[in-house]
This record gives structure tokens, sequence and C-alpha cells, in this order.
């Protein structure tokens, strides 16, 4: 055996000695993959999705995991009726005036109580919108306007 | 068993819908909320059997908001506490 053969031999095994830590490395990835799989956080279960019916009359039926959850009426003239399973009610109107002002407006009926109170108003005319609680912008616990610009863009703002 | 509490939540104007459960039964779904200036709807009410020990009520917000749980009350026996999204109390009978 000449010399050189020894040098050759000893270089392959520093090379395999340098490897060596990179293939041992290599194999921890596994290791961490399974307790990262371990420790990782229980996703939270889907939300049941409603089923939304047709009924014969137009209107509409919804369930959620097979209980009757609402019902509603066909929407005509810009109103509907909602009837909830609680015994709830809601109303949901839709109006355009002379000047092209859409106004939509919901209100809500109680069981317990039979108050029928606007819960939200919606008015809207062309690339202008406000929006706010109860049926007063000056009693409104929040509210919202939003426009759009002559560049595309939209501005909100609200409370 | 007549159980009672009132439901708040901050987002009046967007109306989010969200679920009443009690104990992972589904008591009902409202896709409305009514300003607490006008007090009615929040107000839930209904008649249910409570089983005995730990009950759990959890208001699922469907849209994001928190909802408030308040005022909670069974047979007119009331449960002093503020909860948010999800209450529990004990029940015996």
């Amino acid at each position: 055996m000449k010399i050189s053969d020894l040098e050759g031999i000893a270089s392959t095994v520093k090379q395999v000695l340098e490897v060596a830590p990179t293939g041992t490395v290599g194999t921890n990835p596994t290791v961490n993959n399974t307790i990262n799989t371990k420790m990782a956080k229980p996703q939270p279960q889907p939300k049941p999705k409603p089923v939304i019916q047709r009924t014969g009359a137009g209107g509409s039926l919804t369930t959620v995991g097979g209980a009757e959850i609402a019902r509603s009426t066909p929407k005509i003239g810009g109103m509907q009726t909602t009837s909830y399973a609680d015994g709830s009610e809601k109303i949901t109107t839709n109006t355009t005036t002379g000047s092209g002002l859409n106004i939509s407006q919901t209100k809500a009926a109680a069981p317990t109580t039979g108050n029928t109170p606007v819960t939200n108003t919606t008015m809207q005319k062309g690339d202008m919108k406000t929006s706010f609680s109860g049926n007063d912008p000056r009693t409104a616990k929040s509210g919202s306007m939003s426009y759009k610009k002559a560049d595309g863009k939209t501005v909100t703002g609200g409370y | 068993m007549l159980l009672k509490f009132d439901i708040h939540c901050d987002d009046h104007t967007n109306e989010p819908s969200y679920r009443v459960f009690l104990n992972e039964d589904l008591l009902a779904e409202r896709d409305y909320v009514i300003p607490d200036d006008r007090f009615s709807h929040y107000k839930f009410l209904c008649d249910v059997n409570l089983q005995q020990g730990n009950n759990v009520i959890n208001i699922e917000s469907l849209d994001g908001p928190s909802f408030t749980i308040k005022k909670l009350a069974y047979n007119d026996k009331t449960i002093d506490g503020v909860w948010v999204n999800e209450g529990n109390f004990n029940y015996e009978n």
C-alpha cells in the first residue's frame, strides 16, 4: 500500500465524519414533527351549517342538524317575515323612494314582551350608504357610513 | 324548568348571527340583534330540562362579535355573574 492510498482513505473517513452529523440531524425533524403533532392544538369542530330549503309557497325553511330553526315567507313587495323556533319574529322591509333612495329596516318581535322595535336601518343611494341601529340616527347605539370616491376607493367610518 | 338570561352584544349595526346552546343542545339561532336601548330580544327564555350538577350555556357567534350573558336565572333563582360567550352554573334538585 502506498502512502498516497492512506491519504485517500483518511480523506474519505474525514468526509464521512463531516457528513455523519448532518445525517444524524436529518433524522431529528422526524422526532420534532412527532412532538409538534402531539402538541398541536385541537382543531375546533366545524360549525354545523344551516340548511335552507325552499317551501312550496316560495318561502324557505332553515334547519341546523335536522332541527327547524327558522321559517320565512316569500319576499313580496320588499317585505319578508321570518319566524324562529324560539317564538321570536323578524320583519324586514325594503322600500325605494321616488328619488331613488333605498331604505331597508329590520324589526323584531319578542315572544315574551310583544315589543316590535326597529333593530337596524340602512339607507343607500348610489355609492353612498349609511347604516345605524334602531330607526333614529340620533339615538343609535352604533352606526356606519361609507361612500365611494372618484378613484374607486371606498371610505368607511363608524362608531 | 324555566331558564332565562339576557344576551348583550355591542355590534348593533351589522346584526351578527348567533346560536344559543345548553349543554351542547342547540336551542336557538338568530340572525339579528336588538340595540339595548330597545331591550327585548336580548332576553332569552326557554323551558328546558336541566341536568344535575354543572350546566353550560354557550353563545356561539357566527360572525365574530362576542356576546355577554347576564341576569342568568332558572325558576326565578338568580345566579350572580357575567359571562362572555359561555356561562355555567350548578343545578341541584
